[in-house]
């Protein structure tokens, strides 16, 4: 599904952050993504998304090269969300198919309001649809960065640390909600954290990122993701202990 | 601010203006009521002329303005080498006050509409740009970045970010520049020009030494001034609305 071939990327005033790099996630793989900060997990995501360009290197997404000819297919949560301040939450929810009717890719038909109502409704954010962004609160904000992404039917989703900037309970709330939709969408994530606990959770797959250049990816599989109530579950604090001790080495 | 304040507002003006014309009784300041009869009185006729030609040139400055200034505005806050290229220019430029130009644009543009709109444009054109160019190059990465992942390019990214995100910046130096840009319309209509509100003003009623047309003829200016302010304001509050 996602597939990096000997990628190379530098920022134009540094060094190299990823030399000659390879990695790949399968369909329906559930990926997070930890590293020290500056290590290039955010740079991964935006080379996935066709946001930046590798120097050298390919990627592919569902067999499609990078940048992809409808980009919104791969749908990219921000950390700080992307929400636009003068748009409603509906607004919002709607931006990626009014930016398809834009370029005459779509219409904003029966089809795609009904998708839309849906999202906001499944999300939990229907009530909130003609509130601006800063009359919600953080994790209502992320849910409508969430529903906006969907709303566009990706069949990849990358999540940019998603969660970091909301308090204990909405994250738990919010990490809840995408491993439900892991669950009933079976699309591909990749979530970028830097919090153990959450690659832990979120993870099937953990990708360890270390000091750039990255060369080799290390991986740490977490079969046990998939247990019910993972989160209380003995093995979950295991996993997060072997986590750690990886990311002191 | 409500309606019903900017009526009391103006009632208490007013009233102000009576009294004190009532008490001190010369020539040279007429009761607010007589000149309010001789404002109604002229408003059908030359007194409304006048008013609109300045409205007009007015108006036709504040469009040309945005239209021009917008788009520099929006390609400097974009392109730091553009904007590297143009801001020492635009630094230097931009505190100058523009009514010194009068005379030089004035011999290159003739004594018509042009150098009157010309003026007002080049003072409007300065104070938009400025704001444009800082509004856009403020925008957040993180929201062109998720406009872009969902298949934004150049020409979405204006329509959905940077053209929302400058409006409520361009109202309000529009809305603050209304006050310089008709004292200069004043000042450039009070001499070598037949219309507009700064001769009728200066030329013809002071001339005359007719105060209460004069009078009637600043009522009409400020009310030019007050109704654009208020104008720029709803459109702000209808257009900006999660402001």
């Amino acid at each position: 599904m996602i597939r990096l071939d000997d990628v190379t990327f530098s920022y134009k005033s540094g060094a190299a952050v990823f030399e000659r790099f390879s990695w790949q996630a399968a369909t329906g793989d559930a990926w997070a993504v930890i590293g020290p900060s500056g290590c290039g997990k955010t740079t991964l995501l935006y080379l996935i998304s066709g946001l930046y360009q590798p120097l050298a290197g390919t990627i592919a997404v569902a067999g499609e090269r990078v940048p992809r000819k409808d980009r919104g297919r791969t749908g990219l949560i921000l950390q700080d969300y992307g929400l636009l301040p003068w748009a409603t939450v509906q607004g919002n929810v709607e931006l990626g198919l009014r930016i398809r009717q834009f370029y005459g890719l779509s219409d904003m038909n029966h089809a795609a309001s009904a998708r839309v109502a849906f999202w906001l409704d499944r999300l939990g954010i229907c009530g909130l649809r003609d509130k601006y962004p800063a009359q919600i609160s953080g994790g209502q904000r992320q849910r409508a960065a969430i529903a906006r992404t969907l709303v566009v039917q990706p069949d990849v989703l990358l999540m940019d640390e998603p969660f970091s900037s909301l308090d204990a309970l909405t994250r738990e709330d919010l990490q809840n909600v995408v491993l439900e939709l892991q669950a009933e969408m079976g699309i591909t994530t990749v979530v970028v954290t830097h919090n153990i606990e959450e690659a832990v959770l979120l993870g099937r797959r953990i990708l360890v990122l270390g000091q750039p250049p990255i060369r080799e990816p290390q991986v740490v599989d977490n079969p046990c993701a998939d247990l019910t109530l993972f989160r209380d579950a003995p093995e979950f604090y295991n996993q997060c202990t072997e986590l750690r001790g990886r990311l002191a080495r | 601010m409500k309606g019903r304040q900017v009526l009391l507002t103006v009632v208490v003006l007013l009233v102000l203006w009576e009294v004190v014309a009532r008490l001190w009784g010369v020539s040279v300041l007429p009761p607010a009521s007589k000149v309010l009869l001789v404002f109604f009185a002229e408003l059908p006729g030359p007194l409304g002329r006048h008013l609109l030609a300045s409205t007009g040139r007015t108006l036709v400055s504040i469009a040309l303005a945005v239209t021009l200034a917008t788009p520099l505005g929006l390609a400097l806050g974009q392109s730091e080498s553009l904007s590297r290229l143009l801001s020492p220019l635009i630094y230097i430029v931009y505190p100058i006050p523009k009514i010194v130009f009068l005379p030089i644009v004035l011999l290159f543009l003739g004594i018509g509409d042009v150098s009157k709109i010309f003026l007002i444009t080049l003072i409007l054109w300065f104070q938009v740009l400025v704001v444009v160019r800082d509004e856009a190059s403020a925008i957040r990465p993180e929201m062109i970045h998720s406009v872009r992942s969902l298949g934004g390019g150049r020409r979405a990214l204006f329509l959905f970010v940077y053209l929302p995100a400058c409006l409520p910046a361009v109202l309000t130096a529009i809305r603050v520049s209304i006050g310089t840009a008709i004292a200069v319309l004043f000042f450039a209509e009070s001499f070598a020009t037949t219309s507009g509100l700064g001769y009728y003003i200066i030329v013809d009623t002071w001339g005359r030494l007719d105060y209460a047309a004069m009078y009637a003829g600043v009522v009409a200016m400020s009310l030019l001034g007050v109704v654009l302010f208020f104008t720029v304001d709803g459109l702000e509050r209808r257009l900006c609305p999660w402001k």
